[in-house]
């Protein structure tokens, strides 16, 4: 049914060019309102994507692709459904296998794109390697140095934190 | 190029959102950039609001609208404190013959005068009570109040309620509750019974409970009863909980007030023994504090509330402990039990805490729609012997005979019932009882007529739910003579034991007490290791020991204070001057505590005379005027202190250079009270013996220099049995502060 209609161009940072169906695209409510704004004429022209490189973008096609039949997602009413980290479908944990620049850069480009369920996603594969750690551990698993003194640290932990108009 | 740290604040946001309270101070911890976490007000509002909103911080920070980065790190300094024994403040706060330690407002008596202290909020000044001025004010009638006995049975929101038996042979009993703002007197109440009494209040509603109703059957049966302090009437229905088994309030029973309900919690099923029986259940009841009566009262049902298989191993009962806790994160309310068992045939018995869910069934009455709600109707009614479902024995003829399909609903109509046991009319179980739902044993040939036995198969034990105490084989154990305090922070996942523990080369065994913590904390979620699934998140295995192991980080057991050298000359001084603080020379034994979730208070000391009261706060915002920090800190240095370590050995490194903050006994100052209380114990009169009269009060008061004229002297002359003073443990001048002082 994909006819050329259907189609946009999107274009990545670098210059390159990415063609997909518009439905696929629209994953993206940043590319829907666009697409609204602009009417027709969108169809024709290609569309700039100024904050994302192209391996980020088709990586994040992939994932819009994969994902274009879900249902719009549900008002995030129920809160419990956020915290529950381990429920990423495994296609999802897959997908996010990736190195942690990738993954990083993917979280910032479905931010700015304004793509809520990958964004979630990859929220929560980072919660995934947060979780559990002690700050060294998690300075190890995201390369951070600690700018703390010692003395600082047991401030953290040990400084009083009696009320100032006592 | 980019990492955890370009991350724009929304993004970084939403992470925090899918961790925990504990994983986000963590983070916060990792670098400067990230100590935001804890000191920007904002992000630390949505972190406190959602992970932790149901702790103390976090409700006065709503309740001020503000300081939610403080209360953040109170929280997570508090949690530390606890899971590391390491607290914040030990101090010696008094002196008393018998106290109370609730709400963080510590009610101790001393003579004829109670005190009473806000320990949480650090007051610096405590409400003295003159307890013949308090009882000639609340019972005028009686004119003599010189002899009885006085017990101070329970303080919430500047109300305490207190029960005064009066003696000779025609004693009475009265409850008296009083406000401590206005001074009113609330109730004077004339107690028919005070068997195992206890009562429970909040603002607006006072019960109080007895042991006390002969039920039919012949045993002791709870009786409740209810006060609204706004209409000052007792409701008009008593609560008769005919059902509730268990008598000792902390192992078997216990009562609380949550959210508007008046809850009782008991881990008994039976008032008999069985000799055969398969399964245990907890039974909860709970009813609207504004509205007792039996029609809102409501039961959990046993095939939601399994708590063991007997088969598990027997149970060293003096170790049960059994409370209603609330979770700071979700609000509600959970069984919280410790068993000491002999698990599954184990050579040694071992301590493990069990929080357990409340589930009460819908309030719907429709049979039908609950037999439908059940996952499997016909598979969770095979789960039945029929009679366990029933609410104790009640109804024993009609639920047995009642076909194995309806049993769940007719165990919800005979809910209701009263006491009546029918084991006269039990005939014999083979015909009467379906026993094929019981386990095919050879023991069930003995099975008789009037036995009851329960059983379902057990749910499967999660390991969030289950947590073995650390004390495996390598470990000194401590009997429960010398285990004093026994203590479970759900919060933080920590046993935390007042211990006492001799030097082992004391050949007297001279009291010692330290305390001793084992927590564990839930690692980073699991995952395949190999295979098509690797690196893909896994959940724990069904097999609890397993899952235990591989979710749960378990640090070694830490003590505090730190070891001693066996050699006295060798010693540490500021470590010795803590054992010396917990363990007065001069008041050494009988020691006897209550703990709530930031701080602990025992007594120590000879029963025929006053007991000192410590204090032990793990909240490093209490603050106690005077303190002195602890001399063993001083030291400039890296990390922590060898306080932390308990089997740290640095002794040399902290000898030197601190000879400034040296452990002096303080002498009296302008107060009667001193360390060893000599002077004291000779004008000391007995507690059961209240002859001072009140006059004498009254001119103590007007010659009290401390005392500020303000809000006490306008009542003075009428409310002359109250007044304020400045707290004893300011005169005592014994504590230590082991916090840090705050930079910047």
């Amino acid at each position: 049914m994909a006819t050329e209609s259907n189609k946009i161009t999107l274009v990545s940072n670098d210059g390159a060019e990415v063609v997909v169906d518009r439905n696929v695209a629209e994953r993206s409510m940043l590319i829907k309102n666009m697409m609204e704004d602009l009417g027709e004429a969108a169809m024709t022209q290609s569309v700039p994507i100024p904050n994302v490189n192209e391996s980020v973008l088709k990586k994040v096609i992939e994932w819009c692709e994969h994902h274009k039949n879900d249902p719009p997602a549900a008002a995030d009413d129920d809160s419990d459904s956020r915290k529950k980290t381990t429920d990423i479908e495994e296609w999802d944990q897959k997908f996010m296998q990736v190195d942690q620049e990738m993954l990083f850069e993917i979280i910032l480009a479905s931010n700015y794109l304004d793509i809520k369920p990958l964004l979630d996603v990859g929220c929560k594969t980072v919660a995934n390697m947060i979780k559990g750690k002690s700050p060294e551990e998690i300075r190890k698993t995201f390369n951070i140095t600690n700018d703390f003194t010692p003395e600082e640290e047991e401030q953290i932990r040990r400084e009083n934190e009696w009320a100032e108009d006592r | 190029m980019f990492g955890l740290i370009s991350l724009p604040y929304e993004v970084l946001s939403n992470i925090i959102d899918n961790i925990s309270f504990d994983d986000a101070f963590n983070l916060g911890r990792s670098c400067k950039h990230f100590k935001y976490l804890f000191t920007e007000e904002s992000i630390s509002k949505t972190i406190v609001q959602t992970k932790v909103r149901y702790s103390n911080e976090a409700l006065a920070a709503m309740t001020v609208g503000g300081g939610n980065a403080r209360a953040l790190r109170r929280v997570a300094k508090r949690r530390d404190a606890l899971a590391t024994a390491n607290p914040f403040v030990v101090a010696t706060i008094g002196f008393c013959d018998a106290y109370l330690y609730c709400k963080g407002v510590l009610c101790y008596t001393l003579d004829d005068k109670l005190r009473l202290l806000n320990l949480h909020h650090s007051a610096q000044d405590e409400l003295v009570i003159s307890i013949p001025g308090l009882l000639t004010q609340a019972l005028s009638e009686i004119g003599d109040h010189s002899r009885g006995v006085f017990q101070v049975l329970h303080y919430s929101d500047k109300i305490l309620s207190c029960l005064y038996k009066s003696s000779g042979p025609e004693s009475t009993a009265w409850l008296i509750a009083f406000h401590l703002g206005t001074r009113g007197i609330l109730i004077v109440h004339e107690l028919e019974s005070i068997d195992k009494i206890f009562v429970r209040h909040n603002k607006q509603y006072l019960y109080y409970g007895t042991h006390s109703e002969i039920g039919t059957d012949g045993n002791r049966k709870w009786v409740i009863q209810g006060y609204d302090f706004k209409t000052r009437k007792w409701f008009d229905q008593k609560i008769h909980l005919p059902d509730m088994v268990g008598s000792e309030i902390g192992s078997t029973i216990c009562f609380e007030f949550h959210k508007d309900y008046f809850y009782a919690l008991s881990n008994q099923t039976s008032f008999e023994v069985e000799e055969i029986d398969w399964t245990s259940f907890y039974h909860c009841i709970r009813f609207p504090l504004n509205s007792p009566c039996k029609a809102l009262l409501e039961k959990t049902e046993n095939k939601s509330m399994w708590r063991r298989q007997h088969q598990e191993g027997p149970i060293d009962d003096r170790w049960t402990n059994l409370r209603l806790d609330e979770d700071e994160s979700s609000g509600r309310l959970r069984i919280v039990e410790a068993r000491k068992e002999w698990y599954l045939g184990s050579s040694r018995s071992q301590r493990t805490y069990y929080t357990t869910d409340i589930i009460f069934p819908k309030l719907e009455k429709d049979d039908e729609l609950h037999l439908n709600d059940l996952p499997t109707a016909s598979s969770s009614d095979s789960n039945f012997a029929s009679p366990s479902i029933s609410w104790a024995h009640a109804s024993q003829s009609a639920s047995t005979s009642a076909s194995s399909s309806s049993s769940a609903s007719t165990a919800s109509s005979s809910n209701t019932a009263s006491t009546d046991t029918s084991n006269t009319t039990a005939s014999h179980p083979s015909e009467d009882m379906d026993i094929s739902e019981l386990p095919d044993v050879p023991l069930l040939r003995l099975l008789r007529k009037d036995d009851h036995p329960h059983h379902i198969k057990p749910p499967a034990r999660l390991p969030q739910n289950t947590h073995p105490g650390n004390d495996g084989s390598s470990q000194p154990t401590f009997t429960l003579a010398k285990s004093r305090i026994r203590t479970y922070y759900t919060s933080c996942s920590a046993f935390l034991d007042l211990v006492d523990d001799p030097l082992p080369t004391d050949w007297q065994g001279r009291q010692r007490l330290r305390l001793r913590a084992g927590s564990r904390s839930l690692g980073p979620p699991l995952t395949y290791m190999n295979g098509r699934k690797q690196g893909l998140l896994r959940p724990p295995s069904s097999d609890l020991d397993i899952a235990l192991a591989e979710m749960y980080r378990v640090p070694e057991i830490i003590y505090w204070p730190a070891s001693q050298n066996p050699e006295p000359s060798l010693r540490n001084k500021h470590v010795d001057a803590i054992y010396r603080l917990m363990n007065p020379p001069s008041h050494l034994g009988n020691v006897e505590g209550t703990a709530d979730e930031r701080s602990m208070v025992y007594v120590t000391g000879a029963r025929n005379e006053p007991q000192a009261l410590i204090f032990i706060a793990f909240d490093p915002a209490i603050k106690l005027a005077g303190l002195k920090r602890w001399g063993g800190l001083c030291r400039k240095g890296v990390g922590e202190g060898p306080h932390i370590d308990g089997r740290a050995t640095g002794y040399a490194a902290e000898e030197t250079g601190l000879k400034g903050d040296t452990y002096v006994d303080v002498d009296e100052r302008d107060r009667t009270v001193t360390v060893d209380r000599k002077g004291k114990g000779k004008e000391r009169v007995r507690c059961s013996d209240i002859a001072v009269m009140q006059s004498c009060e009254t001119v103590d008061v007007h010659d009290r220099v401390a005392f500020p004229g303000s809000k006490v002297g306008v009542g003075l002359r009428r409310n002359a049995w109250a007044w304020k003073e400045r707290a004893m443990y300011q005169d005592i001048n014994l504590g230590y502060y082991f916090g840090m002082e705050h930079v910047g």
